[in-house]
């Protein structure tokens, strides 16, 4: 609740600034702080945009997440992620057109995606665990070895030639997953999938794993102290490889996504950044589940937005957007915020002292 | 403490109160533009530019320059926009369509997906992509004979090189690139059997057509196997090439917009790709009620493809070289000479 509470202050505090910014610039800010708002959420079509760029974050947020509880920096999302997207497109062409039962498919590709992550992965996790060597910049290294090895693949082996663009041929309708437009009203064409509720389902499963269970206990300990789990019994060399794998599974489910959901087909640059911004979304998210969804959808929002900033104002950029996008992330999660003396005495003449560290 | 934050308080308030002043004013400023709005029926243009952005000096710049002079000329109102990243071209397609333009103009085939998806959403808006095909009713194709170009100044380098060795960097490793890369060595080999072509690609991402480094790398290396004119066809990372020719005082070949003057003196030519008159032309014609789908070509017939000679650079080719390069352009017109084509051939392959 607490976190709740900060992160939300601080989403204020951002929004803030970014007035003053763009009032600099010659912007009215609540013209700025409207278009924001309304296309992001102002229509069926601009919310169905929003969950549909949240659903990747939300999968890269638990998977960063998940590897800080364990105490471990996972970097490679991006990798991973190529890895799972690139594993369904093309195992996926390989599946029958016409199928009696879909779902069993579905669950297959869902699997193939989780295991290809976790492939990419466990080496870091491996690395780790026998040798020691730092997993930032081993996960760092395989994010460069799996985009370039797959551009590749997908450009020499497995490129569907009716296209420019460098891209695998499209997945059968098979293990496509429906978009949200087959249930709720948004419109017919819109590009978010039933990948967001199986997004909602990793993030409450990997709640219960956590904080539920046996083996969470054991990770969340590795995390708080790596010595100290290791003298109460602790197998902290699995812990290390598992979390890794595991985390690079929950990453590799973007495919879900983009691949089966959106795209049909895995293409080069389809990713435009979700590993690292998933990154963001961990830490504004306090590494706990709910609050990585909420984040997504925040972070989704705003890079839907970004957009309609560049269309609806006369001198905002593309390159303005980033900037606001960047102030947004870095107030929202600057912690140490809350623990300065004068903002201290604010929340205390609010009454909001609830806020203030050893009280919740 | 307690000052410091009073101060931030009370800047934060007149920062406020300026900002309310200015809403008022903005909003006034809308309602009249509003007003202008419903009393004129203006022809709305939309133009998404692909990653290089809109400032490549090259591609993308042509068609601003195209769209540009149709705003002045026929009077549209035109509305740019340069998505940030792979997944926004989509939805800035979609955004011009929901928005009511009446034409939506793609730059690039990197938008093709983006464009088939969101102009079969809205059959009632027009669309026009240029450098690949979309088949669709409301979609216009516009579509260059690059190769042609490119053998007339693949003729230019072979015919001025001393070395009797000529360059290409390509952009992306893709088939639009290879149809320039072919023909250029054909142009070459057409003017000087014995000629030796060199040919790297920046590489197969969509960042080799904005990579002006690896551009000058690549061409430092040509120019150290011996090549003195090189042919740049990478979008902005031509620009690196440029700076590498002028460095070692040989020739470089520009791209699409006449870039002679980015190193006068050192550009020998360019290989007009009229992207800019194509989306003039496009506009032109959906203004006046006559937009048809399908696919548009360009060639050295309408003068959608050419070589530039300029102020610039007509000290560096000779008559001789134009007579010749305007006898074989007669004869790629009348289709006595064949020039491969990329396209053609990897089909058959």
């Amino acid at each position: 609740m607490k976190s709740l509470i900060r992160s939300i202050i601080a989403l204020f505090l951002a929004l803030a600034c970014t007035g003053v910014l763009v009032s600099c610039i010659g912007e009215s800010p609540w013209q700025v702080y409207k278009i924001l708002f309304t296309s992001a959420f102002g229509s069926l079509s601009a919310f169905n945009y929003t969950l549909y760029y949240a659903t990747p974050l939300i999968f890269t947020g638990l998977a960063v997440a998940l590897a800080f509880h364990v105490g471990l920096f996972n970097i490679g999302c991006e990798g991973q992620l190529y890895m799972g997207a690139f594993a369904t497109a093309v195992i996926g062409t390989y599946i029958p057109a016409q199928s009696s039962f879909p779902l069993l498919w579905i669950a297959l590709m869902i699997l193939v995606a989780f295991l290809a992550g976790a492939l990419w992965g466990i080496i870091p996790g491996l690395l780790k665990a026998y040798r020691g060597s730092h997993e930032v910049i081993n996960t760092i290294m395989m994010n460069f070895i799996s985009i370039s090895l797959l551009t590749y693949f997908a450009l020499y082996h497995f490129k569907d030639h009716s296209i420019q663009a460098i891209a695998t041929p499209l997945i059968p309708e098979t293990i496509r997953i429906a978009k949200l437009s087959s249930w709720f009203p948004f419109e017919h064409t819109s590009p978010a999938n039933f990948a967001f509720f199986i997004a909602l389902g990793t993030a409450y499963l990997l709640y219960i794993f956590l904080w539920k269970t046996r083996y969470g206990f054991e990770y969340r300990a590795v995390g708080k102290s790596l010595q100290v789990a290791h003298s109460t019994g602790i197998n902290v060399k699995k812990v290390l490889i598992f979390s890794m794998a595991l985390s690079g599974g929950l990453a590799g489910l973007v495919a879900l996504s983009e691949v089966l959901g959106h795209l049909y087909r895995f293409k080069e640059g389809f990713s435009h950044g979700y590993g690292f911004l998933g990154i963001a979304v961990a830490l504004l998210g306090r590494n706990h589940p709910l609050g990585i969804v909420l984040a997504s959808i925040l972070f989704g929002a705003l890079h839907n937005s970004g957009i309609a900033l560049e269309f609806d104002t006369a001198h905002i950029s593309r390159d303005l957007v980033g900037v606001i996008q960047g102030l947004i992330i870095l107030v929202t999660t600057s912690d140490g915020l809350f623990e300065l003396p004068w903002m201290k005495k604010i929340l205390k003449n609010m009454k909001l002292s609830i806020l203030q560290k050893g009280k919740a | 403490m307690l000052k410091s934050l009073h101060l931030f308080l009370s800047l934060c308030m007149l920062g406020l109160l300026a900002c309310e002043k200015k809403q008022s004013e903005i909003e006034n400023k809308e309602k009249s533009s509003q007003a202008q709005q419903s009393e004129s029926t203006t022809f709305k243009v939309g133009l998404v530019f692909d990653k290089a952005g809109a400032d490549d000096k090259s591609f993308n710049e042509s068609a601003s320059r195209g769209a540009k002079q149709a705003q002045e000329e026929l009077g549209i109102e035109l509305k740019t926009i340069e998505p940030p990243d792979d997944s926004a071209y989509e939805l800035s397609n979609e955004r011009f369509a929901s928005r009511g333009y009446d034409l939506v103009i793609s730059v690039g085939f990197i938008q093709e997906e983006a464009v088939q998806k969101v102009a079969a959403r809205h059959p009632e808006t027009k669309f026009a992509i240029i450098d690949t095909t979309v088949n669709l009713p409301n979609v216009a194709s516009l579509m260059f004979e690059e190769h042609q170009g490119s053998f007339l100044v693949g003729m230019i380098a072979a015919m001025k090189s001393k070395t009797a060795t000529v360059g290409f960097v390509g952009g992306m490793d893709i088939p639009l690139i290879r149809r320039f890369a072919i023909a250029y060595e054909a142009g070459a080999k057409h003017a000087n059997p014995d000629v030796k072509v060199l040919t790297n690609y920046a590489g197969v991402t969509i960042e080799a057509f904005s990579d002006p480094t690896k551009g000058k790398e690549l061409a430092s290396s040509q120019i150290a196997q011996g090549a003195d004119v090189i042919f740049a066809a990478a979008g902005s990372t031509g620009l690196g090439v440029f700076d590498a020719v002028a460095e070692k005082n040989i020739f470089g070949i520009g791209v699409d917009s006449n870039q002679n003057w980015i190193k006068p003196g050192n550009i020998l030519t360019s290989m007009l790709k009229r992207v800019d008159v194509a989306v003039y032309e496009t506009i032109k014609e959906a203004m006046n009620g006559n937009f048809e789908g399908g696919v548009k070509r360009f060639s050295l017939e309408d003068k959608g493809i050419d070589y530039a000679i300029d102020q610039y650079n007509k000290d560096l080719i000779n008559q001789e070289t134009i007579d010749q390069l305007e006898k074989t352009k007669k004869q790629i017109i009348s289709g006595e000479l064949k020039v491969p084509d990329y396209y053609v051939i990897s089909k058959n392959s």
